[in-house]
Order: structure tokens, then C-alpha cells, then sequence
């Protein structure tokens, strides 16, 4: 039983795993810390899962799911903790290195996307998904008028940010 | 286009993450979890364990007793147990409600509501600690001033005094120094990302 459900959830977030990665690359600062907090998130998933009941779909719940990993439950640590080695598969992930122009510009942005604060990055990972004001509101448990009132705060706040470093 | 727009549409053809293979995963669910939950809990049921355990390591008090001290022992006892095991049972209700699934604003009231009793269980052990060992030092001394002048009463009524006051707030300033120190850094992250919700509701 237990192992058809792993292998099951296994399935599963292997297909979805880039929801994960996405989340991780708008909160994690490093790979090392990309790394903790996708372990952390598959550890709170799997946790879950067995209370999973399909009532949604598997990515909106996994992606609720890891967002509040990263907003509520997920420790930035000084002293890594010991994951599974993902180097050779994660490696690629570019934090820094960008060349030509347009990805020096998205450069600008994802840095200044890693500088709000954390309920701000779940805004901004949602407008980047397409979800709609209803659905943000309802998975930070505000208000659709408020959630819409801040993400506009937020394109103002990151036209600043880019306007001062020079960027677009 | 402003910025995020740009970033939108980057984002979306942005697929080409490597892949975690299943091997990898499956290791990766029984690793042992590093959440603040955990964290909370792992320090909380240590504080409460504590907060039992000094009851039954204080010395106890061989000594003959007036009749109120007696009265006011047990009622102090009765009360303290009570009000414990209310705390108790509190914390592990609101650990249980502790839900990932829920949405964030609830996520963060739950895991701050449960720390929350743990804070109010120590605040209780403090002033317990505080009353028992002014109500002990009063009665020892009331016992020990009968056949005493005046002006030692007064002498000693104003060391009690002196003696009780620094006990309590070098006692307090401990309290606190630790508090700054665990605590602090252990919530600190769930309190602003709470106040930001919060902000965010009350438009500000």
C-alpha cells in the first residue's frame, strides 16, 4: 500500500518537479540553498500526500504546498544540512552567469525579484504561473481587491529597483 | 513592457531545468525534514518537560509551617497542575492543526498560535516561580520575627524586599536574554512574513 503510493507520488513529482524548481529559483539564493529547499519541499509534499485527495489538481496542490515550504516552514541556514547530491543534474541552474544582453537584463530582474520579501516573491510566482487574483488571494488568504492593490505596489516597487541599478 | 512582463515571458519558455530522477526523489522522502515547525516543536516539548521538572527538583521544605502556608501550598499545587496540563493540551491541539495545505495567512497564525501557548505556559512558570519563592521567603521570615524589636522588623522587611526584588529581576532578565537569543531567530521569519500579510489586508 505504502509503496504503491510512493511510487505513485514518485510519478507524480517527477512530472511536476519543474513547479518545484521555479519556486526554488525565486527564493533560494545559491544552489546550495536550491537544493535544501527542494529536498524540504519534496519532504512536505510527501508528507501530505496521503491527505491528498485529488479534489484539486496535483500541481495547484503542489505548488501551494511549496510555496508555503518556502514562505512558513523552510529554515535559511547558515550550516547545510546533508541532501541528496544533485550536483551533476542541478549544475545547470544558472544563479549568475548570464552573457548577452537580454540575459543580462533578465539578470536585473531576477535579482530584483530576490530582493522582496518572501510573501512578495509568492505574488510574483503566481502572476509568472497565470493565476488569476481569485486564486492568489485565496492561497495567501487575502483579499482578491488587496492582492491585485499589492501586485501593482510590486511592478511599481521592481521598475524602482531596475530604474536605480540601471537596468531596463 | 515593464519588467515582470519581460520576466513573464522568459518564465514560461524557462523549462529546462535538469531532471531529479525518481532514485533521487525517493531518497530524498525520508530524509529527515529541517522545517521551523519541527524546530518549534522540538523546543517547545523541551520548555514544557522543564516547566514540570523544577516542581519536583526544588528542595523540599522540612520545616513546621503556620496553618495559612499550608492552605496556600495546596491551593497553589491544585492551581499549577491544572493550569499545565491546560497549556499542554493546548499546544499539542494547535501542533495537530498545523496543516501545509492550508492557505499561508492561516499556516502562519496556526504555527504562531501554537508557539504562543508555549510563551504563555513559561510566563505562568516565571510568575509560579516568582510567588513561590516570595511566599517561602515571607513565611520564613514572618516565622523568624516574632520576639524581634522594631527596628529589626523594619531591617528586615526592607532586605526582604531588596532580596525578593533583585531575584525577580535578575530572574526576568535571564528569561528574556534567552528569549532573544532562541526565540527571536526562531519565529522571526513566520512574525514578518505574518506582519506583511497582515499589511497587505489593512491596505497599507
Amino acid at each position: 500500500m505504502i509503496n504503491n503510493l510512493e511510487t505513485e507520488f514518485v510519478d507524480l513529482l517527477e512530472e511536476y518537479q519543474n513547479i518545484l524548481h521555479k519556486i526554488c529559483k525565486l527564493y533560494a539564493e545559491d544552489l546550495e540553498a536550491h537544493k535544501d529547499l527542494f529536498q524540504e519541499m519534496v519532504i512536505q509534499l510527501w508528507h501530505s500526500y496521503p491527505k491528498f485527495k485529488g479534489e484539486s489538481k496535483f500541481s495547484t496542490w503542489a505548488y501551494r504546498v511549496s510555496l508555503n515550504t518556502a514562505i512558513s516552514l523552510y529554515r535559511t541556514k547558515k550550516r547545510r544540512i546533508a541532501t541528496v547530491e544533485l550536483d551533476h543534474t542541478l549544475q545547470n541552474i544558472r544563479y549568475e552567469e548570464y552573457n548577452d544582453e537580454q540575459e543580462e537584463q533578465l539578470r536585473f530582474l531576477y535579482a530584483a525579484v530576490r530582493q522582496l520579501n518572501d510573501i512578495e516573491k509568492a505574488l510574483v510566482y503566481m502572476y509568472l504561473e497565470d493565476k488569476d487574483y481569485a486564486e492568489i488571494a485565496e492561497t495567501l488568504g487575502i483579499s482578491e481587491v488587496n492582492a491585485r492593490v499589492k501586485m501593482n505596489r510590486i511592478k511599481t516597487k521592481l521598475k524602482s529597483m531596475l530604474n536605480q541599478q540601471g537596468g531596463i | 513592457m515593464d519588467g515582470l512582463d519581460l520576466l513573464k515571458q522568459h518564465w514560461n519558455k524557462d523549462n529546462n531545468f535538469p531532471k531529479v530522477d525518481k532514485e533521487q526523489i525517493k531518497s530524498m522522502l525520508y530524509k529527515s525534514s529541517s522545517s521551523i515547525v519541527k524546530w518549534i516543536f522540538i523546543i517547545s516539548v523541551i520548555e514544557l518537560a522543564l516547566g514540570i521538572v523544577w516542581a519536583f527538583i526544588l528542595p523540599t521544605d522540612e520545616r513546621m509551617h503556620s496553618s495559612i502556608y499550608n492552605v496556600v501550598y495546596i491551593v497553589f499545587s491544585v492551581v499549577f497542575y491544572v493550569v499545565i496540563g491546560y497549556f499542554i493540551y493546548n499546544f499539542f491541539a494547535s501542533y495537530r492543526n498545523i496543516k501545509n495545505t492550508t492557505n499561508t495567512k492561516i499556516l502562519l497564525e496556526t504555527i504562531l498560535n501554537t508557539r504562543k501557548h508555549v510563551n504563555h505556559y513559561i510566563q505562568f512558570n516565571i510568575y509560579s516561580i516568582i510567588f513561590t519563592f516570595a511566599f517561602v521567603t515571607i513565611e520564613m521570615m514572618a516565622m523568624d520575627l516574632i520576639d524581634k524589636t522594631a527596628g529589626n522588623i523594619i531591617f528586615q522587611i526592607i532586605f526582604m524586599v531588596v532580596f525578593i526584588s533583585l531575584f525577580c529581576w535578575l530572574f526576568i532578565l535571564l528569561v528574556k536574554v534567552y528569549y532573544k537569543i532562541l526565540y527571536r531567530r526562531l519565529v522571526r521569519k513566520l512574525d514578518k512574513n505574518y506582519e506583511e500579510l497582515v499589511r497587505i489586508e489593512e491596505g497599507s
